[in-house]
């Protein structure tokens, strides 16, 4: 193994490879460099770093779990209105005074019941994700509609306890009499961000999904049962929907039936943005995370710079734009 | 000619516009030439035709001849369904290749047979078959300017002889027209059938030109080597024991039918068959990717079937596909990703988590074993050569101590070098009580290597043969089906 190929061993420093890999990351930092510069006393301070990790979170366990269907090369399209279904299951059984514990659970279950609707029809059936997830968006939509009435539920419906735990953190430090606080909500998407990445990089499991998204008849070939994997990805992603929908209607305290509809997009765009980052543009959980963040920070710098909202999403869209065309030109020319 | 990782690919990539050279003085027809773009090589006359399939499966063979080209049209938008399809059959017909439909969809032929229509694309526009469609009343022929020089990278990789006898033909005549033919091999007795003027490569630098007469197959050997391969197959150094390992029991898939035949440890069971004729759909069988409609597959006394991919590989079946970057291979994944993979229980802890430092051990073993020649397991198989990838999926196979290799054309597009190391390896394994299955369209490597030859005609097994002393021209006799041979001195199954 150590004779080094011919072809790649008098490579001049290959300026592609480089931008392909850290293109987006050093994209991030200017960025990050530019709100600095422009809001010196309120951007790069702990208190507001720690805000938009918050204000992440949700699209980041959204993100995190579509990353997983997406190294199949699939997609999951529903995760929105799951997310939004979730919400409306817990404020509907809230309202019938069932337990907290019992309620969240029930929004899981539904959560994995959608995921396994998903990969049933991706894996069994043999629609393509995109259709198949596109039809059971609107299914999973229409369900949150119809349970609500198409009301929102607010107010003393949910309870004390799940509210400040959603809103609360754990107190890191005090500064001027003020609490710097690690949210709750930051620390759940930290945990699925680990398992996550675990499952992805460090499992047999994770492995075998890189193996499908890779080569679906050389994986099969190799052993891998694609029908059981593939079912398994949609459940997790659909979990992971739901669970973002719980930590919405928490920290709302609202359960509305379009509440979690904006969620797929951004998190397919992250995605995406973390793919960039990758040497043979697979998805990594990893890189996800960065594409969360510059979808985070964007938001929250443009704000503070005083950047209509609806304008926001034009740079957004610009941005996130701009930095997969860079990575597809880099990677022309292969 | 050259080893793999000789430059021969990466001269054709500069031809052909994909690479940009850092230096070049390429002169065309005694003209300067600067080739900076496929569309400019395309210009110079160039055409070309790769060793790997390109081609898309979800369309017809006809649209696959003329991709890229203009289609016939009513007014320029409707496309005149009838005459592409006859002008497709006429091209085919100019190459001698009549067993082909091309109404039929790219993606239902066999590997050999999309090689065919690949190899078809190259020659449309050529002034070869112009007179063809010259006489054709309604010519509204597929425009293209008069091709001149075309490069061959491996073009009989996925024919059979009679296929590429075809194509040697087709390249007599294009000689005879005046237009010039690259053509990379590592098929020694066909560079002697084809070639004028033999160039040699290897490292990245030319090593000689001679002519055909000048030289013999033992110096180009040398030559491409740098040593001496003296016995390209190694004899027998244990012979197989009676144990009989796999016993197939009259199996028939959607494909084939009548397959019995048994394999004992440590023998080298060879299947010979024309192109389609079933062979790979037996190693199919075998491993479990095609369903089995009746027949019993048994392993050292114990019935094994209905099998799946997963199953066989569990009981102890390995197998090299045929097709390595899209049946065998996960070319954005690492080598050692691609080696442990069917094997990843065992690389775990409890069948879960990843023995990060077990997989990298066992595929760094796993890659001096079968000599790959990479600059690290953790290097993408993508990047790899052609026989460096084939290496990644021998070590594959072997990396699980299997009980039978399934083994499909292994060195299809392997140089000699690579070739030996491959044989070699077979031995080894066959000496260590593996049972082995081995397809190859090279009969002399068939021959060779197997102790036993079945032979497969039209999805149904036919004969079987044992080597010593067969002539590969007999075996190709058995392969066309000339029965009353069979019926005198074989043993008819």
């Amino acid at each position: 193994m150590s004779v080094p190929a011919l072809a790649s061993s008098r490579r001049p420093f290959a300026w592609g490879r480089f931008l392909r890999s850290f293109g987006t990351l050093i994209g991030f930092l200017l960025i990050i460099g530019f709100f600095a510069w422009q809001r010196p006393e309120t951007f790069m301070t702990v208190r507001n770093l720690l805000n938009i990790t918050q204000q992440v979170s949700i699209l980041g366990v959204v993100a995190f779990v579509m990353t997983i269907v997406m190294v199949l090369g699939d997609f999951d399209l529903s995760v929105g209105t799951m997310a939004s279904l979730s919400g409306i299951v817990i404020g509907t059984l809230l309202q019938q005074d069932q337990p907290l514990v019992l309620v969240i659970g029930a929004a899981l279950l539904v959560g994995m019941g959608g995921g396994l609707l998903n990969g049933i029809l991706v894996a069994w059936v043999g629609i393509t994700p995109f259709v198949a997830t596109l039809a059971t968006l609107t299914i999973f939509g229409g369900l949150a509609f119809t349970i609500s009435g198409g009301r929102t539920i607010f107010g003393q419906v949910f309870p004390d306890a799940y509210v400040d735990f959603a809103n609360g953190g754990l107190l890191l430090s005090t500064v001027n009499e003020l609490p710097i606080r690690l949210p709750n909500l930051t620390l759940i998407a930290l945990i699925v961000l680990v398992i996550v990445w675990f499952v992805l990089e460090h499992t047999v499991f994770g492995r075998r999904l890189y193996a499908i998204g890779g080569s679906m008849e050389a994986a099969r070939l190799a052993g891998v049962r694609i029908r059981l994997h593939r079912l398994a990805a949609f459940v997790i992603t659909g979990l992971g929907a739901a669970l973002a929908g719980a930590m919405l209607t928490g920290q709302l305290a609202t359960a509305n039936p379009t509440l979690g509809d904006n969620l797929m997009l951004n998190a397919i765009a992250a995605v995406f943005l973390g793919m960039t980052m990758s040497q043979e543009g697979e998805p990594h959980v990893l890189g996800t995370l960065v594409g969360v963040l510059l979808i985070g920070v964007l938001a929250n710098g443009f704000t503070q710079i005083g950047v209509d909202p609806y304008a926001q999403r034009i740079f957004t869209g610009a941005i996130i734009l701009g930095s997969v065309a860079l990575s597809s030109l880099s990677r022309r020319g292969r | 000619m050259g080893e793999n990782g000789a430059g021969k690919s990466t001269l054709i990539r500069i031809l052909a516009g994909v690479i940009v050279p850092d230096h070049a003085a390429i002169s065309i027809n005694g003209q300067p030439a600067v080739i900076h773009s496929p569309q400019a090589a395309f210009g110079y006359g160039l055409r070309f035709i790769h060793q790997e399939l390109h081609s898309v499966r979800q369309v017809s063979a006809a649209e696959n001849i003329f991709l890229g080209q203009r289609y016939p049209t009513r007014l320029g938008i409707q496309v005149r369904w009838r005459v592409l399809f006859q002008q497709a059959e006429m091209v085919l017909a100019h190459l001698g290749i009549t067993h082909i439909d091309p109404r039929r969809v790219m993606g239902s032929l066999s590997p050999g047979d999309q090689m065919l229509i690949t190899i078809a694309r190259a020659f449309v526009g050529d002034d070869l078959l112009n007179d063809a469609f010259v006489n054709d009343a309604m010519s509204a022929a597929p425009t293209g300017s008069a091709a001149r020089i075309y490069v061959m990278d491996e073009p009989t990789a996925a024919l059979t002889g009679a296929e590429a006898g075809q194509l040697f033909r087709v390249i007599e005549r294009l000689c005879a027209r005046g237009c010039g033919v690259l053509y990379v091999s590592h098929r020694i007795d066909e560079i002697f059938a084809v070639a004028a003027r033999i160039t040699v490569m290897r490292d990245g630098r030319v090593v000689d030109t001679t002519t055909v007469q000048q030289v013999t197959p033992a110096d180009l050997i040398v030559k491409m080597t740098g040593r001496d391969v003296q016995q390209l197959y190694p004899p027998r150094t244990q012979p197989f024991t009676d144990a009989v390992l796999l016993d197939i029991r009259d199996i028939e898939t959607e494909r084939v039918r009548d397959v019995m035949f048994q394999v004992r440890a440590g023998e080298i069971v060879g299947l010979a068959g024309l192109n389609g004729a079933g062979r790979t759909e037996v190693l199919r069988a075998l491993m479990g990717a095609d369903r089995l409609k009746r027949g019993e597959i048994w392993l050292e006394g114990e019935r094994i079937d209905p099998l799946s991919p997963s199953k066989a590989w569990e009981k102890g079946i390995a197998f090299v596909p045929e097709e390595r970057r899209t049946q065998a291979l996960v070319l954005p994944r690492s080598a050692a990703d691609n080696i442990t993979l069917p094997h990843l229980n065992r690389f775990s802890y409890g069948r879960a988590v990843l023995a990060h430092r077990r997989e990298r051990q066992t595929s760094r073993a796993i890659g001096d074993r079968v000599r790959l020649k990479a600059r690290s397991p953790a290097q993408v198989v993508r990047e790899l050569s052609g026989g460096n990838q084939q290496k990644v999926v021998f070590g594959r196979a072997l990396a699980a101590a299997p009980r039978m290799l399934l083994l499909d054309e292994p060195t299809r597009g392997v140089d000699v070098g690579a070739k030996a190391d491959l044989y070699q390896l077979i031995h080894e394994i066959s000496g260590r009580g593996v049972g082995i299955v081995l397809v190859s369209s090279d009969l002399a490597e068939l021959i060779g290597l197997a102790d036993r030859i079945v032979i497969m005609r039209g999805g149904a097994q036919i004969a079987q043969v044992d080597t010593p002393g067969l002539s590969q021209e007999y075996l190709l006799t058995l392969c066309y089906g000339n029965t009353a041979d069979v019926g005198s001195s074989t043993r008819v199954v």
